[in-house]
């Protein structure tokens, strides 16, 4: 205001004739509004019409972009604004590709969806203005909506369109999306510089860390062939596992997937007793097979030797002697 | 026999079909002892009445619950082959199939023969012949070996290369003292050392060597044999154990025996009374002195003879002389014997693992021939002791304390075989079998039916990876005890 006021005394010295006669035919106008605005309590605007820098100031109450000025937030407002011209826009453009309304087999035909939008502290930033439960919801409905047809777009190769529709709903999905999305899926082994998988087994209280590298055959064509060794804290198999029946658990694995002298294996396992031991060896060496050769693990998973047995020990309850056994009876 | 079963079949089933009251009555009567002179059960009777026409009936389930209750013995009698759920016919007789019948699959393996042990073999398995003087059927063989042969139906083992190398070995010997032969077998349990001593008793056999096999040398130091004490040798003798001795090489080595003879005259039973005496004199064949001796069946000569015997084996240049010792680790323990004061009488101190030491550690040798023995590492009674463990290098599974104590008197005989000293040479048998053996190995159960599985290149390279290549974990709990149904 202030700057204004001396922009306006400096032109009363300095403005032109030429811009003052200029005025004149209007001036009667302008002296109204002056008039009209000094009795409203406005601050005089130099209603000159004189080149300058406030121009438009001077002359006219510039109107704000959007009416929405005029709320107390007017940032979420023209948001969501935008998100339902957005949506009035797809819609028209789907139904004019005749891709609304879709047939129930068609939208029960299309791929799951699994959006994940920004929390409601995302959204604050984002909006400028506390987002509370309702406006969250307001929100996310118009998003799961304009997702939907970018859905449709997506699955009909309406590509332009979904792309479009996907550059405004990307706004909204939170940065943690696949992190989301990946929750509760076994993170996937990676084989490191020589080729090795590590993987860890449990069972019982027993676990089990299996390195697995393949064999390295040899060239020539008198070759013997190749086999399989299996160090358990470095100690051979047939000298750390004694009983048969714990030996042909850990190579039941290899046996299903048929490829016992592929790879060689070696493992520290700790914690527990030998069927404990040798059930965590031989899921550790399931999870290998399936991280160096991916196409088996549906077959593993059908077999179930890459799930991890949940079977524990049965805590002793109040009243029994144990888990399950009950005192003696007695009848008096 | 077929014959036999039906007619009993026939007259069983004629039994079966007169079944009544009358017959049953007659099983009851059948039982014996108490049961017949006990006094006649009461007929029971029925609450609120039979049924009409449900009297018969009644009467036969209450005789049946009586029969039931009698806890005598009751008589045999053959289902009638009427009531077999799969019935006989000529084409599926009630038998088993004849492959299962016993001794009617044979391996048909080549013999294993000194000729078969070359390079080009190793991986092939060879059967041992079965003729009354085979060391293996004379000698005895260790319990785990006896036991395989007990399930296959001929005795038979696979050709290795350290088979191949043992046999060279002998070949070289066959020309010197035994003093520069003396090999002891050592590797890890199971890994074939007895096995391996074993084919090499039966290829000097084959080649005409004169062969003395101990293959459990802890039972002369287990106290299951008589002992005395001598005081002209001051060593307390084992007359049960040179008996068996005698008597056996003489079953072996009957032949050479025959042709060698004494080089001075032997007085056989001099302790005895003079009646029992006998004078051989010298020039006389050595078996006409082990026949004499195994005559007398009270032992007392044995000690003696077997002493001249070995002492003209010594000295003899005809045929090469071969000791094989397995359990060899054994006699370096205190043996199971007590002395008058009970204390446990040491090794040396007994007459025939004395002998056996004495061989071993070079103070006395044969002419030509061999000492050959084979460590037993997986009895936990008779552990390798210190001292071989140090003069062999084998090794040491557990940390050991130098304050230890160590024999001298063993330390004397062990320190004979230090390999690097022109002692006992260590000759250590692989630990795994190579794919081609273990091959050969699993075809020969294979062919002899032990098998549950059909898949079975799966079950091969599955045990293999199992038992880590090691022989007996790959046979014992292996092949022989797989889980897995076919």
């Amino acid at each position: 205001m202030l700057r204004r006021q001396a922009v306006f005394s400096l032109r009363r010295c300095y403005g032109t004739t030429a811009s003052l006669r200029q005025a004149a035919p209007s001036s009667q106008a302008t002296r109204l509004d002056d008039l009209r605005a000094g009795i409203l309590g406005r601050t005089q605007q130099p209603t000159a019409n004189t080149e300058g820098v406030d121009d438009d100031v001077r002359k006219y109450k510039v109107p704000p972009s959007s009416p929405s000025f005029y709320t107390a937030r007017p940032v979420f407002y023209d948001q969501v604004a935008q998100l339902e011209r957005a949506i009035a826009t797809a819609n028209n453009a789907l139904r004019r590709a005749q891709l609304l309304p879709l047939p129930a087999f068609a939208r029960a035909s299309l791929p799951p969806i699994h959006p994940v939008w920004q929390t409601k502290e995302e959204m604050t930033q984002h909006f400028q203005t506390k987002m509370t439960l309702a406006r969250y919801r307001k929100v996310t409905k118009l998003l799961n909506e304009l997702n939907d047809y970018h859905r449709i777009a997506n699955t009909a190769g309406v590509n332009d369109l979904a792309n479009k529709i996907y550059s405004i709903v990307s706004l909204f999905e939170s940065s943690k999306k696949d992190a989301f999305l990946a929750r509760g899926k076994r993170k996937p082994v990676v084989l490191d510089v020589y080729g090795r998988s590590y993987t860890v087994g449990k069972r019982k209280t027993s676990s089990a860390r299996v390195w697995m590298i393949p064999v390295q055959q040899q060239e020539s064509s008198s070759a013997p062939l190749p086999m399989t060794t299996i160090l358990v804290n470095n100690i051979p198999l047939n000298e750390f596992f004694p009983l048969p029946a714990d030996r042909e658990r850990i190579t039941r694995p290899l046996k299903v997937a048929g490829i016992l002298g592929k790879y060689n294996v070696f493992s520290i396992v700790r914690g527990g007793g030998t069927t404990g031991q040798s059930g965590a060896l031989a899921h550790g060496i399931a999870k290998g097979v399936v991280a160096h050769e991916p196409d088996l693990e549906t077959l593993f998973r059908r077999t179930k030797l890459t799930r991890r047995d949940p079977r524990m020990v049965e805590r002793k309850k109040t009243g029994l002697a144990k888990a399950r056994k009950r005192y003696t009876w007695v009848k008096r | 026999m077929s014959s036999s079963i039906l007619s009993a079949a026939t007259s069983g089933a004629a039994s079966c079909s007169q079944r009544s009251l009358v017959t049953s009555r007659l099983l009851v009567q059948q039982t014996r002892g108490a049961a017949q002179k006990a006094p006649a059960v009461k007929v029971a009777q029925s609450i609120g009445g039979v049924k009409k026409g449900q009297k018969d009936k009644w009467e036969r389930k209450i005789s049946r619950e009586y029969t039931h209750r009698q806890h005598d013995i009751p008589v045999f009698t053959r289902m009638s082959e009427d009531k077999l759920k799969l019935p006989k016919t000529d084409k599926s007789p009630a038998v088993l199939p004849e492959q299962f019948q016993p001794m009617s699959t044979s391996l048909n393996l080549p013999l294993f023969e000194p000729k078969a042990i070359t390079r080009k073999n190793v991986g092939t398995a060879a059967g041992f012949d079965l003729t009354p003087t085979n060391p293996a059927k004379v000698f005895g063989l260790p319990k785990k070996m006896f036991l395989e042969f007990r399930i296959l139906s001929t005795p038979c083992s696979v050709i290795r290369d350290v088979t191949v190398e043992t046999k060279h070995k002998l070949e070289k010997a066959k020309d010197s003292s035994s003093k520069d032969s003396r090999i002891v077998l050592t590797g890890r349990a199971g890994c074939g050392k007895s096995f391996l001593l074993h084919q090499a008793v039966q290829y000097a056999k084959s080649e005409g060597w004169i062969v003395l096999y101990i293959p459990r040398a802890k039972t002369l130091i287990n106290s299951t044999t008589t002992y005395t004490y001598d005081l002209r040798t001051q060593t307390y003798l084992q007359p049960q154990a040179s008996y068996r001795i005698v008597e056996k090489l003489l079953t072996v080595n009957s032949d050479a025996l025959s042709t060698l003879t004494l080089s001075a005259p032997f007085t056989l039973g001099a302790d005895q009374d003079k009646s029992k005496v006998q004078v051989f004199k010298e020039g006389t064949k050595l078996s006409e002195l082990a026949q004499a001796c195994v005559k007398d069946k009270s032992f007392q000569s044995a000690c003696g003879t077997l002493e001249v015997l070995m002492r003209e084996l010594e000295g003899q240049t005809k045929f090469p002389v071969l000791m094989a010792i397995d359990d060899f680790q054994s006699l370096f323990h205190d043996t199971a014997y007590r002395d008058p004061f009970f204390r446990p009488i040491k090794s040396h101190h007994l007459s025939l693992p004395r002998l056996i030491l004495e061989y071993a550690s070079g103070k006395r040798n044969f002419a030509k021939g061999a000492f050959l023995s084979a460590l037993t590492a997986s009895d936990t009674q008779y552990a390798i002791p210190l001292e071989l463990q140090d003069t062999l290098e084998l090794g040491n599974r557990h940390p050991v304390s130098p304050y230890v104590q160590r024999s001298e008197t063993l330390l004397q005989y062990a320190s004979g075989l230090d390999a690097n000293a022109g002692g006992l040479q260590n000759l250590k048998v692989p630990e795994k079998f190579s794919v081609e053996e273990a091959q050969a190995l699993f075809e020969v159960w294979k062919d002899d039916l032990a098998l549950t599985n059909s898949r079975h290149d799966e079950s091969f390279m599955a045990k293999y990876v199992e038992s880590d290549g090691n022989p007996r974990d790959f046979v014992w709990k292996g092949v022989l005890a797989s889980y897995a149904p076919s």
